[in-house]
């Protein structure tokens, strides 16, 4: 069973219409770039500070199943998470850039505890009764590879958020020069 | 085999019974570990459920953020839409 904590549905109804008002403005409707702009100022923060709830709790529960009973390693993984998170979302982030960096934290942690689950499966000293099926392995590589394309899509789109949305010239020049 | 189900002979008497009794042995432990894995491959599914609302949020809430500041995608790459001289 596989069941997805959601945003509360306040929350979701104002996540709707931003998400109606971005597919209007994408499509080229002026108005509807305007309207998104106004509600974006009004309940973007709302919005991001309840995914980032959601995120912070689902690394907890993360962490936890990833330590199993370690509670050093449970205790290492969150002070860990703490330093990625100041490092990557840097001094002053916007709320976007808060919510890219929770995403991206959250990818990380899913990736090294698939990569750690693959290496001790992968351990020739692992008792055969320890052992996972192959059916079972499978399964994780496949998922170990797709987290990892989804880990560095997001960092990619951090930095091209920052690149676009800083005060970097916007217009270009193009020089031709004939020679003969 | 292969998906095949490949039968092989392996003798009469005390030592087909043992290795009959050994393959039987193997088949009910794999049967036993079966749920045990999928309950393991569950929980860990579980424990990372919260990433899909996460990528949803992040995803269209970028694409506002970045609209709303005047950029667009025209062939999938976002670009700043270049201000035209007067």
């Amino acid at each position: 069973m596989n069941t997805a904590p959601e945003l509360p549905e306040k929350t979701r109804e104002r996540f709707k219409e931003l998400r109606g008002l971005a597919d209007r403005a994408e499509a080229g409707d002026a108005e509807a770039r305007r309207k998104l702009r106004k509600a974006l100022h009004e309940s973007s923060p709302e919005v991001v500070a309840r995914a980032a709830d959601i995120a912070r709790t689902g690394q907890r529960v993360l962490i936890s199943t990833a330590a199993g009973k370690d509670l050093v390693v449970e205790e290492a993984l969150l002070v860990r998470l703490d330093l990625m998170r100041a490092e990557i979302a840097g001094e002053n982030p916007t709320p976007l850039e808060e919510l890219l960096t929770e995403r991206i934290v959250s990818l990380w942690l899913l990736v090294e505890t698939l990569d750690t689950l693959m290496s001790v499966q992968l351990c020739p000293d692992l008792p055969p009764e320890k052992r996972a099926p192959i059916s079972y392995l499978r399964h994780v590589f496949r998922w170990q590879e797709s987290v990892s394309r989804r880990y560095l899509a997001a960092l990619k789109t951090l930095a091209q958020v920052r690149k676009l949305q800083s005060n970097t010239p916007d217009r270009q020049y193009n020089t031709q020069i004939n020679l003969r | 085999m292969n998906g095949r189900v490949v039968r092989e002979y392996v003798g009469t008497g005390a030592i087909g019974k043992t290795i009959a009794l050994d393959d039987e042995l193997k088949r009910l432990q794999k049967e036993e570990e079966v749920p045990r894995w999928r309950e393991e491959r569950e929980c860990l599914e579980q424990s990372a459920a919260f990433l899909q609302p996460l990528a949803k949020v992040a995803e269209v809430l970028t694409r506002a953020h970045l609209l709303a500041d005047g950029c667009h995608r025209p062939k999938g790459q976002w670009r700043r839409r270049r201000e035209h001289r007067a």
